[in-house]
């Protein structure tokens, strides 16, 4: 075992009456690659908001490194190092993809200087230099300029990635990184995502692609009902039952 | 330069900022649909230290601005608890509440209205407007005028990255009030004479018009909005009387064709590309994307 870097501790989530996330731990080491699957409904959207703050928690704790974020505000939680990326796209549609990146860094930026910086104008600010080599990196500098509700839908997902990456997180949250891709993209999305884990950032990740959670990840987690059912290796997740059962809706065993 | 060429300018100039302090506000994703409380704070300010302590025009001006930007602040925080539909209420509400008050201030004037002994010539009006017009266009391309665009665009991808997206809506809508106060101080201080009724709702949708119609999308778009509220009429003169009409109707066929704006981001592209696509014919390198 390394060095816990994300500490879920009982963590509960209840609206009114429904419970939608029922006393869950989750522990994720520093550097490992971690997938959370469930059904549809699980509360695997639900375990992210309420680590990066959309939400409060009703009970329980969450850690990241040193720091308890349970209570502090989402919009400081990625001072932390924490970034993620959403199930339905959510990047800025009328700004460039340039400007989206940019958004990435804002916590990064000093607190009055840096708010003022006209880092819209010229190209020769840090910045936006930054923002430009990450869109580079992935070769997608070209669509720099373009408003992003313009860009295909692969190519926004990309963008979206890149904007996180921006942030330097240690912490990625990932939900359905693979989700409407095709095969050849899927195959990009994970080399790069090994290549982002190299460098040390730890991954959590929600994937119903199979194949992929299994090239990519070391550990799964499974959400039913909002309460957590499995955790282990993907071999030894894929034989519980109960996990069959979840996805299945029946007992009997199905052939591996 | 003919007397009604300058008394054109002069309105233009006043529009432009005040349309600039509903955009500030609206470039985060609110609008406030009472700026002309601010500008009637800002006029009766400037009009009361000018007349009461007979202070130089330009600390007169800033006072009235400060004052304005002040309330803002002030307002800022609570009124932005309220979203939407409720917050442009709670704004006209706030406009009324300012206008009536005044009304009933005897101190300066109440309903007989409140002259200006200090006058701001024709020359001053316009080159704050021009200086007003700057400062908010560098603001909207620093890392604040993105975190603006950012919060209206998605406030929750917003927040997730650091953007404080209820500081950034309450300093927008604080410097918004500021550049309505310094709208209606220029007034009071040109026209030399203020009077509570002229700002009236009516005077608050008309600048939020300017910023809706001329785009809320680039920082040059409530610049148009405003040059067209404020030339078209002129033009259709030749319509006589039906020119209101006229008037009318050029601005509902502007919102069917133009639903987000004279200038949008769109357009701006479109004009880069056309030449980017010149300049490459010329043999010119073109453009870099900003």
């Amino acid at each position: 075992m390394g060095e816990i870097l994300l500490d879920v501790r009982n963590v509960t989530k209840r609206f009114d009456g429904l419970t939608v996330i029922d006393d869950v731990s989750v522990a994720v080491d520093r550097g490992e690659k971690t997938a959370l699957l469930g059904p549809n409904g699980a509360g695997k959207t639900m375990l992210f908001n309420l680590i990066s703050g959309i939400y409060p928690v009703s009970e329980g704790s969450v850690r990241l490194g040193m720091t308890d974020i349970t209570s502090l505000p989402s919009s400081h939680r990625v001072r932390h190092g924490l970034a993620r990326t959403f199930q339905n796209i959510r990047l800025m549609g009328h700004l460039t993809a340039l400007e989206n990146v940019l958004v990435g860094q804002h916590h990064l930026a000093r607190p009055i200087f840096g708010a003022l910086d006209p880092l819209l104008f010229g190209a020769h600010n840090r910045w936006k230099r930054e923002a430009l080599d990450g869109l580079r990196a992935v070769g997608l500098d070209q669509y720099a300029g373009i408003a992003v509700r313009n860009l295909p839908f692969g190519i926004r997902k990309q963008i979206e990635l890149v904007r996180a990456m921006l942030a330097r997180p240690k912490l990625l949250l990932l939900d359905e990184p693979a989700a409407g891709l095709n095969p050849t993209e899927t195959l990009a999305l994970r080399n790069q995502l090994e290549a982002i884990a190299t460098t040390g950032v730890t991954l959590l990740v929600i994937e119903h692609d199979m194949q992929f959670v299994g090239d990519l990840c070391q550990r799964i987690i499974v959400l039913n009902f909002g309460r957590k059912i499995a955790d282990g290796s993907p071999d030894h997740v894929r034989t519980l039952p109960e996990v069959r059962e979840a996805y299945l809706g029946t007992d009997t065993p199905a052939d591996a | 330069m003919s007397g009604y060429v300058e008394g054109l300018l002069v309105i233009l100039a006043i529009n432009v900022i005040a349309a600039y302090g509903a955009f500030l506000p609206l470039a985060a994703g609110q609008l406030n649909l009472g700026i002309a409380g601010f500008m009637a704070i800002g006029a009766y300010v400037a009009a009361y230290l000018s007349n009461e302590f007979a202070w130089p025009l330009a600390l007169t001006i800033l006072g009235g601005t400060t004052a304005a930007g002040l309330v803002g602040v002030l307002l800022g925080y609570p009124l932005l608890r309220t979203k939407g539909i409720y917050l442009v209420l709670a704004t006209l509400a706030f406009g009324e509440l300012v206008r009536s008050g005044l009304l009933n201030l005897e101190v300066v004037g109440a309903a007989a209205g409140y002259p200006v002994g200090r006058h701001a010539e024709f020359e001053i009006v316009c080159a704050v407007a021009i200086a007003a017009t700057l400062i908010v266009v560098w603001l909207y391309h620093t890392r604040f005028g993105l975190g603006m665009m950012a919060t209206r665009e998605d406030e929750i991808a917003a927040d997730q990255f650091g953007v404080d997206v209820r500081r950034v809506r309450a300093v927008a809508f604080a410097l918004g009030a500021a550049m309505g106060g310094l709208a209606g101080a220029l007034y009071a201080h040109h026209y030399s004479y203020i009077e509570a009724q002229k700002f009236n709702v009516v005077l608050s949708v008309y600048v939020a018009m300017y910023v809706l119609l001329g785009g809320v999308q680039t920082v040059i778009g409530p610049l148009f909005g405003a040059l067209f509220f404020t030339m078209m009429p002129e033009l259709f003169r030749i319509g006589d009387t039906w020119r209101f009409v006229i008037f009318a109707a050029a601005v509902i066929l502007t919102m069917i064709w133009r639903p987000e704006g004279l200038i949008d981001r769109t357009l701006i592209d479109r004009l880069k590309a056309w030449r980017g696509s010149a300049a490459t014919a010329l043999g010119v390198a073109p453009s870099r994307p900003r």
